[in-house]
This record gives structure tokens, C-alpha cells and sequence, in this order.
């Protein structure tokens, strides 16, 4: 069960990453990012349980803390037009 | 038994926004049926795995992912829409229903 878990959240990745690349709009590829990081998050908390090692879920959160932390500044950056400050 | 039907919930769900992805069309469309669905599958699949795992240590952790997840994704897609919606590009008139205008 969990071995297919993983393999369809990668064919969903697969998907997102033709949304990523050939969306419209640069929305739309924003909600393909956050969406592919989530995924990724959860095949690593996945991947952790089903192989016993406690230590990758310290590695999820992280990851899922940048992910998060990609996505707000990325939108940020697009809602000042381009500049920073 | 519980845990794999939830996966399987979770497998149906993850179906659902692929396909909702696809299907329908402009940004805020997309970040309904995606925010609204790729939240059950998180919350299906952690927990099923911490009913697999019973009472340990990584049961705690996964408990702490989740509440992470389910207090970040509402922020990240609200910032996604209100930038979308200050960058100029505004919801269509005939693509929302009028219960919900």
C-alpha cells in the first residue's frame, strides 16, 4: 500500500511539472510550485514510515518549511512587480 | 484495515486534483479545487500512517507536520490569490456562480 501511495503521488508530480512548465499565467505555475512541494513533503513522509527511519521526518519539515517560505516570497516578488524593496 | 482505506481515499482524492487541475481553467479555479483537495489528501495519508504506527515517537512528528501543514497551505494560497487578484488579473464575471457572488 505504501509503496503504490508513492508511486502515484509521483505520477501527480509528473503532472504538476507539465502544469509548472506550460501553464498561462504565472499564478497558475505558482499554485503548481507550492502544490509540488507539498507532494514531494508528503512521498519523503511516506517514504520515512515505510522505512523506519525517524530522522527523515526532521528533513520533511525543513523541507516543507522552505517550501512555504519559497512560495510567499515568490508571490511577494511578483506582487511588488519585480522589485524587492 | 482503516489505514488502507484511507489510502485509498487518498488515492481517489489525489486523482480528483490532478484532474481538477486540468480541467478547469484560470487561477482561481485552480487554487480552489487545488488548495480544498490536496488538503484531504495530506490529512488522509498522515493519518493513516499514524494509525499504522500506533502510539510512538514518529507519531508525535507526523502530528507536528500536520498541524504545520494545515497552518501554512491556507496562508501560501491566500497570498497566491491576493496576488493575483492586486496584479490585475480579475475573476470573469460568467466564471463564478451567481449563488456564490
Amino acid at each position: 500500500m505504501l509503496e503504490m501511495t508513492m508511486v502515484l503521488i509521483g505520477i501527480a508530480v509528473l503532472f504538476l511539472l507539465y502544469q509548472l512548465t506550460l501553464a498561462k499565467t504565472i499564478y497558475e505555475r505558482l499554485v503548481a510550485l507550492n502544490l509540488i512541494a507539498v507532494k514531494i513533503a508528503l512521498i519523503m513522509t511516506v517514504y520515512a514510515v515505510y522505512s523506519g527511519q525517524s530522522e527523515l521526518l526532521d528533513i520533511t519539515l525543513t523541507y516543507s518549511i522552505i517550501g512555504f517560505m519559497t512560495v510567499i516570497v515568490l508571490t511577494r516578488f511578483v506582487l511588488k512587480g519585480g522589485r524587492l524593496k | 484495515m482503516i489505514a488502507d482505506l484511507l489510502l485509498v481515499l487518498a488515492w481517489i482524492f489525489l486523482g480528483f486534483g490532478v484532474a481538477g487541475i486540468f480541467r478547469l481553467e484560470g487561477v482561481y479555479e485552480t487554487l480552489l479545487s487545488s488548495s480544498k483537495i490536496d488538503s484531504v489528501v495530506v490529512l488522509t495519508v498522515i493519518i493513516s500512517l499514524m494509525i499504522r504506527l500506533g502510539f510512538s515517537p514518529m507519531t508525535l512528528r507526523l502530528l507536528i507536520l500536520l498541524v504545520f501543514y494545515l497552518a501554512t497551505n491556507p496562508v501560501s494560497n491566500q497570498m497566491i490569490a491576493a496576488s493575483a487578484y492586486r496584479g490585475g488579473l480579475l475573476p470573469e464575471k460568467g466564471g463564478i456562480h451567481p449563488w456564490i457572488r
